[in-house]
This record gives C-alpha cells, sequence and structure tokens, in this order.
C-alpha cells in the first residue's frame, strides 16, 4: 500500500484510497495498462461556458478532469507535455477565449499515449501553438519588400520541444568536442531553414480566419516559401518541395535526431519523478524512446512505462537518498488536497478560477505560464545548498520568500475552510473537503496519520515530523464539542506544510 | 570615487547646469511640453540635506527582447527614410516621433516613440539618456568577423532563455549560475549594510538569477506588498498548533531539497516581520504609479526606497519585469501600449524618489535580452542582438546618447543579419558603468564583469 501511495504521486494528481487499492491490487505495469485503455470522460472544448472571460471556464474544466478523472495518468501526463509544449493562456489573445487552451489540452491528452512523431506534429499544426509562437498566417519571404518568415517557432521547436541547443549523449550528457567544448545542434543558418519551413500554414478553413482551434493547421500554396531549407543535421530541402513534404521532412528530422530520446526523456522524468535522474536511468528512458521493444521509435506508452516503473523511479530505497526527489509544484499540492478529500462546491463544481485563482500567488497561476519557457526551467537551480551540489530543481524557479508564505497562508486556510473567497466574492461558492473518512480515526492520532500518509503523503511521513503532528492533535483535547474536525483539520494543514509533503520523494 | 558629500554637490551643480542649458538651447520649452522645473529644484535641495550616502539601481527587465526601431528612432530626412523603406509595415509616422534633442551628438535627428512622453520628458530635462546599440559580447568585434567567425561570440545568440542568461550572468561565452547585479550586492552588501538583516538584492519580479551573488541570496516581495505567515502562533485557535506549523513550515531535512526549501521558508519568516514593520511606517508617497503590473512593481520599489532606513540600507539593488516584449506578429498593435506602461511606471518611480528627496541617489536601467531586427516579417520583427537603453535618475548624464548610433538601414557595417546589430558596446561595459556609480572599486569591477579587461570603456560616463 505505502509502494502504492508512493507512485500515484508520480502517476496521478493525489492519491485516493481507492486508487491506492486499485494499484496494490493490480500492481504497477497492470495499472498502467488499464490506465492507457481508459478512455477520457470528456473533452475540455465540450465544458459549458459559464463565464464571460471563458478561459476561466477552461481552468475549472482543467480542475475537472485532474481531480475527478478516472484517466489520471492521462490527466497527469496531459499537464507534464503541456508544461514542455507550452501555450500560455496568458496570451491576451489565447486567454479571454475558452477553446485555444481547451482545444489543446485536448490534443495533447489525445495524444499522450499515441506516437511522439504524431504528438510533435499535432503541436506544430496546432492553431493555438500557432497564434502563441506566431507561425499561424506566416508568409513566404518577399524579396520585394524584403520581408523574411517569422523565426519565432522554427527556433522553439527545436530548442524547447525536441532537440534543445546542445548535442546530446543517449544518457542526456552533453557531447563535448576535441577542445571539450559542448556543440551547439544548430545555427542561424538552420533556423532560417526552419522559418521557411514553418510558412503558408494557417487555419483549416482558409487563409484569413475561421478561428477553429479543433482543427490542425493546412498549407497554403501561395503563402508557402518554396525556397531551399537547409535545416539540422545537413539535412536540405531541396526548392519547389511543397509545404506538406517539407514539413514532413522537417519533423521527421526531428524525430529521428539522436537528441531527442535523451532531451524528451529527461524532461519527462523531471517532469513526474525526479529533478536529478541519474544518467542510467535516463538512458533507459532513452532507450525505450527509440525502440518499443518491436521496432516502433517514439511510442508514448513505451516511454511513459520506462519513466514509472524505472528501478530508480520504484525502488523505496532512493527516498533515503539526499538527491532524490523534486519539488511538488502548487498545482499538484492542491490537486492532491482536492483528490484526498473529494472536495466539491455545493453544486458540484470546483470553481477554482479567475481572478482569485488561488495558484497565482503561489507562482504557478493554471494554465498561464508566463512564456513558452513555462513556469520554470528544467535546468533551473536554486543558490544555497541545491547549486553547490551542482543539482537542478525546476520548480523552485517559483519558491521563493511569497510564494512560500502564501502557500503557508492558503493552507491554513484550505484544512478548516477549503478554498474560500465568499467574503469578498459572495458568487464563488467555497469548495470544501470531504472529511467523512478522516473524522472517526480523529480520537486515533496515529490512525489518522497512518491514512493521511497514504491518502496525502505518498507514504513519506517522517517519524520527526509524526510526532510534531501527532503532539498538536493530542493538545486537542477530546472532550471539545468540535475535537474530531479541529484533530483532522490540524493533522491535515500540518501534513501539508510538512516537508514531507512539499518536497516528492 | 568622489565622497559622498562631492557626490550631491557635483550633482546639484550639474543638475541646474542641464536645466539652464535644456531651456536655452531648446527655447521652446512649452512647445515639446518640458514642465516647470521649480518643485524638481526644490527637491533636489532637499536631496541634500537627507540622503546621506544612499544609493540604489532598479533593474527594469523587458522580458522577451524589446524592438530597439520604434523605440529610438530617426525621425527626419534620409534617416527616416531608411528607417521607413526597411520596415514600412512596421514604421512609425514621422510627425508622431517625439523629438529629442541630444547634446553633442552628431547622428540624425531622432525621436522617441509616440508612447514614451515620460521618457522624453526626462530626456530633456538632462535626467534621462540612451545608450545606443549595447548587447551581449565575448570581445568587441564587427560585423565581418562575427561573419567570418574569427572572434569569440556569445553563446547561442537569438535564443530568448540563453541571451536572457547572458544579460544576468553578465559572461557571454561560459556558464556562471551567478548574476551581476548579485556580484555587485557580494561586493558592496558588508561595506555599506553592514547591520542590515535583509538582503541587499531585491526582486519583485520573481527568482532571477541577475540577482543571485555567490553569498548574496535575492529577496523577494510581491508587488502587493509583505505578506506573514499567519497561523505560525496559532493553528485553528492551538498555540501548540502553531508551535508545530512553525516548526514544520521551516523544517529542514537529510533531502537536500529540503534543506533548499527550509533556508527559502526561514528568510520568509523572519524578513516579513522586518519589512512589514519597515514599510509600515513609512508616509505614504504622493507621487501617483499607474496601476499596472509594471507600475506596482515600480511603487513597492519606492516603497523599499522610502524603508531604507529602517532596513539600515545605504546600498539597494531592484530588480523589476515586465513581459510581453517578443512581438514577432503584433508589434503594431501591442508596441505602443507596452511602452506606454513602461513610460507611466519609470516616470513615476522617478517622481517618488524626486518627492522622497533621492532622485539623485536612484538609477534605472532598462535590459532585455536581445534588441529585434530591422527587417520585418510583416507584422512584428524577429529576435534580435543589439538595442537601445534607457537610463533615468538625477545622477544621470542626461539628454545624451551614449555609444554608438548606428545606421538604422539594412546591410550597413552593424547588419548580423536581417537588420539584426551586432553591438558597437558591451553589456559589460554598460553593466561596470552602473556598478562603479554604485560603489563598486575597480579591483571589484573585475568580479562583478569578468570579462571588462576585454573592451575598451569601463566608464561609458553616463553617471556623474
Amino acid at each position: 500500500m505505502q509502494d502504492a501511495s508512493r507512485f500515484l504521486v508520480q502517476a496521478s494528481f493525489g492519491a485516493t484510497m481507492p486508487e491506492v487499492q486499485k494499484v496494490a491490487n493490480a500492481g504497477y505495469g497492470a495499472w498502467l495498462d488499464a490506465q492507457f485503455r481508459t478512455p477520457r470522460a470528456a473533452t475540455h472544448i465540450s465544458f459549458p461556458r459559464r463565464d464571460y472571460e471563458m478561459l476561466w471556464g477552461t481552468i475549472e474544466s482543467f480542475w475537472t478532469q485532474a481531480v475527478r478523472g478516472q484517466d489520471q495518468l492521462r490527466q497527469r501526463t496531459t499537464l507534464a507535455l503541456y508544461e514542455i509544449f507550452v501555450v500560455s493562456g496568458a496570451n491576451g489573445d489565447l486567454g479571454f477565449y475558452a477553446e485555444p487552451i481547451a482545444a489543446y489540452l485536448d490534443m495533447l491528452s489525445d495524444n499522450a499515449f499515441g506516437n511522439f512523431r504524431t504528438l510533435i506534429e499535432a503541436v506544430a499544426r496546432s492553431p493555438s501553438m500557432g497564434f502563441f509562437l506566431s507561425h499561424l498566417g506566416n508568409e513566404k519571404e518577399d524579396p520585394t519588400t524584403g520581408r523574411i518568415p517569422d523565426q519565432n517557432f522554427a527556433r522553439e521547436i527545436m530548442q524547447l520541444f525536441t532537440i534543445g541547443l546542445w548535442e546530446l549523449n543517449a544518457d542526456g550528457s552533453r557531447r563535448l568536442d576535441s577542445a571539450g567544448q559542448p556543440i551547439p545542434t544548430y545555427g542561424q543558418a538552420e533556423v532560417v531553414g526552419m522559418s521557411r519551413v514553418f510558412t503558408g500554414l494557417s487555419w483549416n478553413a482558409n487563409w484569413w480566419g475561421g478561428y477553429d482551434f479543433e482543427k490542425p493547421m493546412v498549407h497554403y500554396a501561395e503563402h508557402t516559401s518554396m525556397s531551399e531549407k537547409r535545416i539540422v543535421g545537413g539535412v536540405v530541402i531541396p526548392p519547389n518541395t511543397s509545404g506538406p513534404d517539407s514539413l514532413r521532412i522537417a519533423l521527421d528530422t526531428l524525430f529521428n535526431h539522436p537528441n531527442t530520446a535523451p532531451f524528451f526523456g529527461e524532461q519527462l522524468i523531471k517532469r513526474l519523478v525526479t529533478s536529478n535522474p541519474s544518467r542510467a536511468y535516463v538512458s533507459r528512458v532513452s532507450a525505450a524512446f527509440t525502440n518499443n521493444g518491436a521496432g516502433v521509435r517514439g511510442d508514448m506508452r513505451a516511454i511513459l512505462k520506462a519513466v514509472l516503473l524505472d528501478p530508480e523511479a520504484r525502488d523505496a530505497a532512493k527516498t533515503q537518498e539526499p538527491t532524490w526527489g523534486k519539488l511538488r509544484e502548487p498545482i499538484l499540492r492542491f490537486s492532491a488536497w482536492l483528490r484526498a478529500f473529494n472536495a466539491t462546491n455545493s453544486q458540484g463544481r470546483l470553481v477554482l478560477y479567475g481572478y482569485n485563482d488561488p495558484m497565482n500567488a503561489m507562482g504557478q497561476p493554471t494554465l498561464r505560464p508566463p512564456s513558452v519557457f513555462n513556469y520554470f526551467r528544467p535546468d533551473y537551480s536554486p543558490p544555497g545548498s541545491i547549486r553547490t551540489a551542482s543539482l537542478v530543481a525546476p520548480e523552485f524557479q517559483i519558491q521563493h520568500e511569497s510564494s512560500s508564505t502564501a502557500y503557508a497562508n492558503f493552507i491554513g486556510q484550505l484544512a478548516a475552510k477549503g478554498f474560500d473567497v465568499s467574503e469578498r466574492h459572495p458568487d464563488i461558492l467555497p469548495v470544501q473537503p470531504n472529511y467523512s473518512n478522516e473524522l472517526p480515526l480523529a480520537s486515533n492520532p496515529d490512525a489518522l496519520l497512518d491514512h493521511l500518509n497514504l491518502v496525502l503523503m505518498g507514504a513519506q511521513l517522517s517519524s520527526i515530523t509524526r510526532t510534531i503532528i501527532k503532539t498538536a492533535i493530542e493538545a486537542i483535547p477530546v472532550s471539545a464539542s468540535d475535537a474530531p474536525l479541529r484533530r483532522v483539520q490540524t493533522a491535515v494543514a500540518l501534513c501539508m506544510i510538512s516537508p514531507d509533503f512539499v518536497v516528492q520523494k | 570615487m568622489s565622497s559622498p558629500s562631492d557626490f550631491d554637490s557635483n550633482d546639484r551643480a550639474h543638475g541646474s547646469a542641464t536645466r539652464r542649458q535644456a531651456l536655452k538651447t531648446l527655447g521652446l520649452a512649452t512647445a515639446v511640453g518640458v514642465p516647470m522645473l521649480t518643485p524638481t529644484v526644490a527637491t533636489g535641495a532637499a536631496a541634500a540635506q537627507t540622503a546621506d550616502d544612499y544609493k540604489a539601481l532598479v533593474c527594469i527587465t523587458l522580458i522577451g527582447g524589446n524592438d530597439q526601431s520604434n523605440t529610438v528612432i530617426p525621425r527626419s530626412g534620409g534617416a527616416y527614410s531608411s528607417y521607413q523603406a526597411a520596415r514600412p509595415t512596421l514604421a512609425i509616422p514621422s510627425a508622431n516621433i517625439l523629438p529629442i534633442s541630444p547634446t553633442g551628438f552628431s547622428g540624425p535627428e531622432l525621436g522617441l516613440s509616440p508612447s514614451l512622453p515620460g521618457l522624453r520628458t526626462l530626456f530633456e530635462q538632462g535626467r534621462c539618456a540612451v545608450v545606443a546599440n549595447v548587447g551581449t559580447l565575448a570581445e568587441p568585434m564587427t560585423r565581418d568577423q562575427w561573419k567570418a567567425g574569427s572572434k569569440r561570440a556569445p553563446r547561442q545568440l537569438f535564443s530568448h532563455s540563453d541571451q536572457y542568461t547572458i544579460w544576468e550572468s553578465g559572461l557571454a561565452d561560459r556558464v556562471s549560475e551567478s548574476g551581476w547585479l548579485g556580484r555587485l550586492g557580494d561586493m558592496t552588501a558588508n561595506a555599506f549594510n553592514p547591520s542590515s538583516q535583509l538582503s541587499i538584492t531585491m526582486s519583485i519580479a520573481g527568482t532571477t538569477q541577475i540577482l543571485a551573488g555567490n553569498q548574496t541570496i535575492q529577496y523577494q516581495v510581491s508587488s502587493g506588498g509583505v505578506a506573514r505567515v499567519r497561523d505560525v502562533n496559532s493553528l485553528y485557535g492551538s498555540a501548540a498548533g502553531g508551535a508545530a506549523f512553525k516548526q514544520l513550515f521551516t523544517m529542514a531535512g537529510p533531502n537536500v531539497l529540503q534543506d533548499g526549501l527550509s533556508s527559502i521558508t526561514t528568510r520568509a519568516l523572519s524578513n516579513a516581520a522586518l519589512v512589514e514593520t519597515a514599510l509600515a511606517a513609512q508616509p505614504a508617497l504622493t507621487s501617483v504609479f499607474p496601476n499596472t503590473d509594471i507600475g506596482n512593481q515600480a511603487k513597492m520599489v519606492a516603497r523599499m526606497i522610502g524603508a531604507r532606513k529602517a532596513l539600515q540600507q545605504r546600498r539597494q539593488i531592484f530588480v523589476i519585469a515586465m513581459g510581453g516584449w517578443d512581438m514577432h506578429n503584433s508589434l503594431t498593435e501591442e508596441h505602443l501600449p507596452r511602452l506606454k506602461d513602461l513610460d507611466a511606471a519609470m516616470s513615476a518611480l522617478y517622481a517618488a524618489t524626486a518627492e522622497m528627496g533621492v532622485s539623485s541617489n536612484v538609477t534605472q536601467f532598462t535590459v532585455s535580452e536581445f534588441g529585434r531586427c530591422l527587417q520585418h516579417n510583416g507584422r512584428g520583427s524577429d529576435h534580435g542582438w543589439g538595442s537601445h537603453h534607457f537610463v533615468v535618475g538625477g545622477a544621470v548624464q542626461g539628454r545624451r546618447v551614449f555609444g554608438n548610433w548606428p545606421t538604422v538601414a539594412l546591410n550597413t557595417a552593424e547588419d548580423a543579419g536581417n537588420g539584426a546589430l551586432v553591438p558597437t558596446t558591451s553589456l559589460d561595459e554598460y553593466a561596470a558603468t552602473l556598478a562603479r556609480w554604485f560603489g563598486a572599486s575597480p579591483t571589484q569591477l573585475g568580479t562583478v564583469m569578468p570579462n571588462l579587461s576585454r573592451f575598451a570603456n569601463p566608464n561609458l560616463g553616463f553617471l556623474a
């Protein structure tokens, strides 16, 4: 049960008692296979539009699926992919409407268990991405006016989505030249070549509009560059190659580039399991990307299995190693609570959005990262002991004094009152926990903490934390009329403020 | 370095001369909208009585790469025509450009974007200067040397994250985890702020590498102010619960991530009380800040400056930031409003420092990961390299254009391709000039900007 609880911190938006039992009964591999077969209950695009600023509706839909979906692995993978292939609702044009981000999340979810080659093409053809990184409606070069194609997406698909800036070994370490220097994967000439590839794409209906975010962009020959396109790896797309053919060659080249397996694999490990995987762990995930065992490259199921079933990910002894684990990002701290206690408002909805988004003050506005570089960079290393140890800790980029304080004050309120802004916004109903499984345990602090260790803590409640919390619980006399509730609230708040919770191991 | 008292008197004299000169040279103060200067003179005098030896740097980060070509613009004649020809869909009509009249400048007639009336006024008053074509360089290099690859180039030109990292680290040709303002903090914190509990470096914009020192750890505060951790004394009415909450919030563990977390939460707890008390003791500012994200960040800077004595800080380094400058396809719609927000925030911060009598002690400056190509792509412009930057404050040798003004046209001697500018002034020189004014000694400058000796001008002269 403890191992199952720990597994679910990596593979879902948080444990619940039924899910812990499912994993414990089925075993990890069978649970993953069952998850691969579990369909989505609904799309985000079909979520009812209830608000004038419709991104808030998509944010409600996101939380609803993340917290309540039976397809937990797909949901969790979708967030991981979203944080790699970023399209932000903070963009003014994309953020006012429901459709752009909803359709984009749907696309990621639909491709989460498919093939990386299909995924990257869906990303490249997504109108939301095209809007965000401006290759939607990107015109071919025009020598008369001196116009050149926009280079934005051309650069980021290489730098952030597939191969990265430096040539890599299969274990994710940088290749070095004879002078011991890292080797750039491309230069400005390749960006220019790639920028020509990403011309001529626009809305599915017609070049000028349609605003149908669900349908992939298509090529318009009259807007597509027919020039020669020199791209990475010495590949030259000859003049007069059509838009679709150029795109196919370019995406095949990126997909088959030796960097893509370790580059994507290491990022997925960092999103789900640990910030500082061993080189051997990255190698194994790389190998699964390269070949799923049946000769198929880019099989997302094989990659996810490699990430989550790796001996390093599953070995409980790793939790004792001082460099293991990752900071839980604020969205995952909140989702763990929402799932563990089946939280809801009185209408059965999870309205957690808008200007009241509690994630704002914690540095992680839901679906609104500040830029294509996500809320945090995969190579961020905070000053102090982490940097001194030459480790990275991406999520620390949004962990600072003010976000730490915001989290502490949020948790203090959350455990007792739920997410409740009704004093200032009477129209927003509080989202409250259901502690019916916990209240009967209130008179037995050890039993209560054993239970919370499984549903909330990923089985990482340390003996020192347990002692501190138990003392605080026992300070609330059982004779008091509200003692059970106060004891449960106290235990939940203290669990969630503890480093055993905030750092996922 | 001159002594603090010399500094103050020099600055006053300089300020008056500049103002007289400005009014005399222009002879058209009303026509270009230079406001009456009497209030500024009064606060300048007040500054001498209250400022002591105090200095602050305010770094304003324009994330995404500001388009320099539509920020400082040749406004007439052939220079305007070349600009207009290079970007017909993006060019600002010459009649809309706000004229400036830099002294000692032999280039074309220049103006600022119509969205920069505040900076234009400060420029004409001698409180603002333009530093032209600044950028990342590993060593001085011409366009031909860049094309030939005969000199070391900065790592990963034109890439947002990498060029941003270089602007933060101050090291164009190697990896560094520290930032140049953080290293400046390392050099100056003990000398100037020996009794301060609070870090000399403060970000209102979240975690930044530019403020990361080797010893200095940046303090982060939100523009809304400092929040206290509420439940550390009593959790749901229980003192024992509050004690446990406090203990767990700050508890370190054998795990290095838990240890890193603990150092942040411990600082959050101890600094919140200190800063909250110091801010609460300050009188409210009468200067009005725009209610924008950058305006609110600038206001928090002003409040922290106001609290400098309570915080026991004679030196302060701030970072505020503004995103959304990466206008590949939206320059025509978004650049003007974005610049307007920047202009209003910088102008308001200047006014607030004047109100507090420290306008000559606070220097604002802009940074951005790169400029943009002059050549257009229809709706916007792509990643470039060198860019123009603003420095604002009473100590600034204003109404001047420093560095080398580039010819605004394609295929010039500075054109790295598509009208991206090969910088003629290095970030290293720009940063060193600011660091020197702030109080770093010549030897310390080598730690702040390790590549400085490769460049000709360790002091560009834009600060007195």
